[in-house]
């Protein structure tokens, strides 16, 4: 049984447009074009209970839109959603004490005053009981080691134990769905990993459903056995990390290590020279091709040391957005 | 220069973005007047003068205010409560050969032509519907000073801002309520609300040591023939001696402004 | 039960916040009675040259303006919210808000109440029961009154405040609506019968400043007539009812067109 289901879900929405300059300014004042943007576009996927799902695609591809749409803040222009079996537009109290949506750099602490005010206040609006409350903050207080701080005014604090707060904000209420919008955006190496640890963990230790919208390929790597990417509004690919290579990748990497100087120019007879930093070479080449091209390089070249390897994750979403094909 | 000249024409496309905003700020100007209007016209439904001040005086008096004080009030520099300080943003300034209090000069130089565009119209449409008798100093002389007054009060205004904004280098929190105390001077003592010789000859003389009658009211005073050409004189000079006296006093706090935010590292 | 409880919350945490400034607290509340002593001591002296102004003495006129500020402080103190609303909507905040089991409305309106207006509202209750003791002498009944036309006054307040956030949601580049409001109601600051017709009726029944604003002091000066009473009282709740219906048309509209 599902708790999340999308069908056919399609969000537009009226842009307008202005002409550059002066004229186009005052144009505006009067009349203003407008046209559709299409931010959904028939998207449809189904999520079951504990999963830890990434959700990927370049900027405006309709991340935020569906998390937004998934959580109850817009309408769809049309399609079918069901989240914990609630319509989420109907914003039925129910329904909203069941998850939560973090969203990066938004905040909803009391700038003035110690986190620990804030907490309260969500306490009595998610009509938290006290003995689950006590329970739940100490946990998760545990958990992000911010004990010293829940007395500090949050202003005081840094951004990472500041979005720490947020969390355990988000979280006082103990959601089963959590949907969280570039947790790790601005934050150092040594936090984004805390950060990551921390969500991995709390998905494991209370078995909720987590949808995870990054930047950082290593935030889904680390965190998601399954991905959905999107872009300009389309699903593009809707499983297991590993799938991803399989689907897209149709090339793989030569490393070459050669033992005497070679000429450059003769190798892109072998396939895409992508670094050439002698005495080292990275040579990409169709995946059908692989064994012929290592064939053709040990015949005609002084190779030391040759290494077949599959792209990284990063090159081949990278190339997906983009629609390259580097092989 | 060119550079000013780029930041005060994109400045002025950005307004028309914000177009309800701005018709919004124009209608509020208006109404802020027609309160006044309506007091004095009631005033002079009993009498023909009043403290000294004709019918067509006030008259002409309330309308130039919208005129005025969309040309010395409107700063949108002051908006930003010091956000770019506190954020970090001024960083931008700093780092590039543009000087961030000439920048915001500009824009807000930008707004003021908007609005005195504005202003000619409504005083215009004001005019049409209430056809008040108006009457103006009859010496070119004054009239000019009167200009210059203007030009004064346009830059010490924004001194009188950005010394309130300033303190945002030493205490962010509190930036907001030394611009509160700017504004509400602003409408109290500079005559935006009533002629300030109406109040007792002693306050009247000191209120002559504060900067604030030389925003709106002594220029206004020179416009409707309120003042005599060596009185003119005078006026302009006290209102330049405060400029130079805010000029001196904001280059002092912001220098030491900036080296505060420096050791601070934004 | 529950939204009176958080709004407590809510109004508990203003407090600690405002006291968390003591400096910004005292800058606003030094210029706050700066404002109103200024404009009294015009009214004084305008007094001071003329005896009647529009069928008003002095001490009436001054009344007045006492009586605005008081009810325009209280309105402030509770409603302050609604000054922060449009950076809620810009910065994404209002998502925060909607995505919580607690009436958005009730958040929005009533999450941050200003508690340096309730020092100024001390001051100026302090100042208004002085001078109803040695200048207006009001009857028990009109008293009574005073307090009705005072809470119909907050009832069509309030319903004016969910008219500004409705719009502020519908045309997210508004912020100075609420201002438009406040200019709005500085016009009343002096009695609206000095007002000449059509502005006198406008401002009194369709925006309905002088309603809010004169009504309450009339009644203390016993100039105001029973129907008048009574139409302002239906007044209030037809026009709360209809800003409701516009909050709630606001909040489709914003969850259909923002991104």
């Amino acid at each position: 049984m599902p708790v999340i289901e999308v069908k056919n879900l399609k969000k537009y929405y009226r842009v307008h447009q202005k002409e550059p300059g002066l004229a186009g300014s005052i144009k505006s004042l009067f009349h203003r074009k407008y046209y559709d943007a299409k931010a959904v576009d028939g998207v449809s996927f189904s999520i079951d209970e504990g999963e830890l799902i990434g959700f990927i695609g370049p900027n405006g591809a309709g991340k935020t839109t569906t998390l937004k749409v998934l959580s109850g803040l817009l309408y769809p222009t049309s399609g079918h959603v069901s989240v914990l079996g609630y319509i989420p537009w109907d914003r039925k109290p129910a329904f909203q004490k069941q998850f939560s949506l973090v969203m990066g750099q938004k905040n909803q602490l009391w700038w003035d005053l110690p986190a620990m005010e804030s907490f309260i206040l969500n306490k009595e609006i998610y009509e938290v009981p006290q003995a689950q409350y006590n329970k739940t903050l100490d946990e998760l207080v545990d958990l992000l080691e911010v004990k010293d701080y829940l007395k500090v005014q949050v202003r005081k604090l840094s951004l990472g134990q500041r979005m720490k707060m947020e969390l355990i904000a988000a979280l006082i209420h103990s959601p089963k769905i959590l949907f969280l919008d570039e947790p790790t955006i601005g934050l150092d190496v040594v936090m984004q990993k805390k950060m990551r640890d921390f969500i991995k963990e709390y998905n494991r230790r209370f078995n909720s459903t987590i949808i995870l919208t990054s930047h950082y390929m290593d935030d889904v790597k680390e965190l998601c056995e399954r991905v959905i990417i999107i872009d300009k509004g389309k699903l593009l690919f809707d499983g297991a990390l590993s799938e991803i290579i399989k689907k897209f990748a149709n090339h793989k990497l030569l490393t070459v290590v050669f033992s005497e100087p070679v000429d450059e120019k003769k190798l892109a007879d072998i396939g895409v020279v992508k670094k050439f930093d002698y005495p080292q070479c990275v040579i990409s080449v169709r995946r059908n091709a692989t064994s012929l091209a290592a064939a053709e390089l040990l015949q005609h070249f002084p190779v030391a040391d040759l290494n077949i390897e599959e792209p990284q994750i990063e090159d081949i979403i990278r190339e997906v957005f983009t629609g390259k094909d580097l092989a | 220069m060119r550079k000013y000249l780029t930041v005060f024409a994109i400045d002025w496309q950005n307004q028309f973005i914000y177009r309800l905003n701005f018709v919004l700020w124009r209608f509020r100007n208006i109404l802020r007047v027609l309160m006044t209007y309506f007091l004095w016209s009631t005033i002079f439904s009993v009498q023909t003068s009043v403290f000294g001040y004709t019918r067509e005086q006030i008259m002409a008096y309330l309308l130039l205010v919208i005129f005025l004080y969309g040309f010395v009030g409107s700063s949108p520099s002051n908006d930003n409560i010091g956000g770019e300080v506190s954020s970090g943003a001024l960083n931008n300034f700093l780092t590039k050969p543009i000087g961030y209090l000439r920048y915001w000069f500009t824009r807000d130089l930008s707004s003021k032509l908007l609005n005195v565009i504005f202003a000619v119209g409504e005083i215009f449409l004001l005019w049409l519907i209430f056809r008040p008798p108006l009457v103006f100093s009859s010496q070119p002389a004054v009239i000019l000073i009167g200009i210059l007054m203007l030009v004064s009060a346009v830059i010490i205004f924004y001194l009188l801002g950005k010394l309130a904004l300033a303190s945002v280098f030493w205490a962010p929190e509190n930036t907001w309520g030394f611009m509160f105390v700017v504004l509400v001077l602003m409408e109290m003592l500079t005559g935006l609300i009533f002629p300030l010789d109406i109040l007792p000859r002693s306050a009247f003389t000191a209120l002559q040591f504060t900067p604030f009658p030389y925003l709106l009211y002594f220029p206004l005073a020179a416009f409707i023939g309120r003042l005599s050409p060596l009185e003119a004189v005078r006026l302009l000079f006290q209102s330049l001696v405060w400029l130079g006296i805010l000029f001196y006093l904001v280059k002092r706090v912001w220098s030491a402004g900036y080296k505060v935010y420096s050791a601070s590292g934004g | 039960m529950k939204v009176l409880k958080v709004t407590w919350l809510y109004f508990v945490n203003s407090l600690q916040q405002n006291i968390s400034g003591p400096v910004v607290f005292s800058l606003f509340f030094t210029s706050k009675l700066l404002r109103y002593g200024l404009f009294l001591t015009f009214l004084y002296f305008l007094g001071s040259g003329i005896k009647l102004i529009g069928g008003y003495t002095r001490e009436q006129l001054i009344f007045f303006y006492l009586v605005f500020n008081y009810i325009d402080t209280l309105v402030q103190m509770f409603f302050r919210e609604v000054y922060r609303f449009r950076s809620l909507v810009v910065s994404g905040g209002f998502d925060m808000v909607l995505l919580k089991p607690f009436p958005p409305l009730v958040r929005c309106l009533l999450g941050g109440p200003d508690f340096i207006d309730a020092g100024v509202l001390i001051v100026l209750t302090a100042v208004i029961a002085y001078y109803l003791a040695f200048f207006i002498h009001p009857s028990p009944s009109s008293l009574f009154l005073f307090f009705l036309m005072l809470l119909n006054t907050l009832i069509v307040a309030a319903a004016f405040h969910i008219l500004v956030i409705a719009l502020g949601i519908i045309t997210l580049s508004v912020d100075h609506l609420i201002m438009v409001y406040r200019d709005l109601t500085s016009l009343v600051r002096i009695p609206v019968d000095l007002f000449s017709e059509p502005l006198r009726s406008l401002i009194t029944f369709v925006i309905p400043v002088g309603l809010m604003f004169t009504f309450p002091a009339k009644t203390l000066l016993g100039l105001l007539s029973w129907q008048m009473i009574i139409f302002s009282l239906i007044f209030g709740v037809v026009f709360l009812f209809f800003s409701l219906k516009f909050w709630h048309f606001s909040l489709r509209y914003y969850s259909s067109a923002s991104s």
